[in-house]
């Protein structure tokens, strides 16, 4: 992963929930405009990972965060970084699509009404018509943009979140399992759109799904029980893995 | 992550079942085509024609071989995606099963031609040509070994041998254009000689992309050394082959 400008360094990172230990020694470069797979079997850290990278951690009690994450060189892990700004930049999707019980429209404008990133109604209409183009849904949703965001289907309020997330044109994007409930055609319709996404954020991804992170991301990195095993292209990841590990996951022989 | 490491089976286990099948399917269908080319030079040594018919009629078995071995990769991937090890195991099988199938018609080719052959006077030179096609079956037999046994080294062993029987298609080249210019009657048998040879050739080509597969498949890295070349028959003129 050296081959290109780190957009988030990790290095020695370590999380613990109480006494028990999560991570352990963590070193990783997210590299700028590439889509960073996660993979590893439940409960290997690779959430807990991706928490770490936007502070999400901080509301979890007990959790304990030692080492160091850098955001272009700078460190995110300090008294004088607001969370709230730094979750701006470094933009997160769940699982399940997570859509405030508000209008489509409302649901995209919320970030950028709290940081104050429109003046006047107009250009938060722009953000809003930009955002749900970015997210490949605008054309679907823009004759019932008053419409409650629930009322959409999985894969659409998926790219709703997708669209709230880079309202406030955040850097990083995360996505944790973004379409483990999603359909196939849905599935695609996200892939399709984190390829475009690429160009213009950094992209980190959690996915069980093996092929798609073969499909989808440049880099991937293989986490077992807390330890980043391997890490690496992804085309050499699942064709000549390093690791019996990584071989052992993703050729499903894990015992 | 080199495949020899591999020993462990898969949570579901008729994946294992289906690479072992495939596995079994490549070994089973290398063995027909090791007897077909040792009919194909029996046929040839002796201008034995009941060998040539039995070698001619083995290469539709050949042919059913690869059908099948397409049928069950196509399978694998689609139900099981391969990855990795697995992966390159399964593509290794699928081009292996084409080279096998690709020798199986050089060497009824070459059991075709045995039987064109009426000429008593080109038994001398069919000596060269039996001593190729003896080293070509022998570099077949290290390689399909090494296919079944994951031995890379045995593989890259029988890759290296292909320049001796470059050399030997040189030598015997020579001989066949010399018989022709002495023997103006034999230019039919001498014109299938020259093809038996270049067909042994190009068995012994065939056999080295098998053994850069085994390499592939059980290292995960490609064979990046030129081969070793030594037919130098492409650049022979009349006049050399007169003064050799």
């Amino acid at each position: 992963m050296e081959d290109s400008i780190p957009k988030m360094r990790v290095e020695n990172l370590d999380v613990s929930y109480f006494d028990k230990q999560a991570l352990f020694s963590i070193n990783l470069d997210i590299t700028k405009n590439n889509i960073t797979a996660l993979i590893g079997p439940s409960g290997c850290g690779k959430s807990t990972f991706l928490r770490c990278l936007n502070r999400m951690n901080d509301v979890i009690d007990g959790c304990v965060v030692k080492g160091k994450v850098e955001l272009d060189g700078s460190t995110i892990y300090d008294q004088r970084i607001d969370p709230v700004t730094l979750r701006a930049k470094v933009g997160i999707v769940f699982q399940k699509p997570n859509p405030f019980p508000k209008s489509i429209y409302d649901n995209v404008a919320y970030g950028p009404r709290i940081h104050g990133l429109a003046n006047t109604n107009s250009e938060l209409d722009d953000i809003v018509e930009k955002s749900l183009i970015r997210a490949g849904l605008w054309d679907e949703v823009k004759d019932r943009i008053s419409d409650s965001g629930t009322s959409l289907s999985g894969g659409q309020q998926q790219r709703l979140c997708i669209a709230r997330a880079i309202a406030v044109n955040p850097q990083v994007l995360l996505m944790d399992e973004p379409c483990s409930a999603l359909d196939p055609i849905a599935t695609a319709r996200i892939e399709e759109l984190m390829d475009e996404l690429r160009n213009r954020y950094t992209i980190v991804i959690v996915t069980h799904s093996m092929q798609q992170a073969a499909r989808v991301a440049q880099y991937t990195a293989f986490f077992h029980m807390g330890y980043l095993v391997e890490k690496g292209a992804t085309e050499k990841m699942f064709t000549t893995p390093d690791d019996k590990r990584t071989q052992d996951y993703i050729t499903g022989r894990f015992g | 992550m080199s495949l020899e490491d591999n020993n462990q089976e898969h949570i579901v286990r008729s994946y294992s079942e289906e690479l072992n099948l495939l596995t079994s399917t490549v070994v089973r269908m290398g063995g027909i085509t090791e007897s077909q080319l040792n009919l194909s030079i029996k046929a040839i040594e002796n201008l034995d024609v009941s060998k040539a018919d039995l070698a001619i009629k083995s290469d539709l078995e050949l042919d059913n071989f690869e059908k099948e071995i397409e049928g069950l990769v196509t399978r694998l991937f689609v139900l099981r995606q391969p990855m990795a090890v697995d992966l390159r195991n399964v593509m290794a099988a699928l081009k292996i099963s084409s080279d096998l199938e690709r020798i199986g018609d050089y060497a009824k080719n070459i059991a075709i031609r045995s039987k064109s052959i009426t000429d008593d006077k080109v038994l001398p030179i069919m000596e060269g040509l039996v001593s190729m096609g003896t080293l070509a079956s022998e570099c077949l037999r290290n390689v399909l070994d090494g296919y079944q046994a994951l031995d890379s080294e045995a593989a890259l062993e029988a890759w290296r041998k292909d320049e001796e029987i470059d050399k030997l298609y040189t030598n015997v080249f020579v001989e066949v254009v010399n018989f022709m210019e002495k023997n103006s009657g034999s230019v039919n048998s001498g014109t299938h000689l020259a093809f038996i040879g270049k067909n042994i050739e190009r068995i012994g080509d065939l056999t080295t992309n098998i053994a850069e597969e085994i390499y592939f498949m059980v290292r995960g890295e490609r064979l990046t050394d030129d081969r070793p070349k030594a037919d130098k028959t492409a650049t022979i003129t009349s006049n050399e082959v007169i003064n050799d």
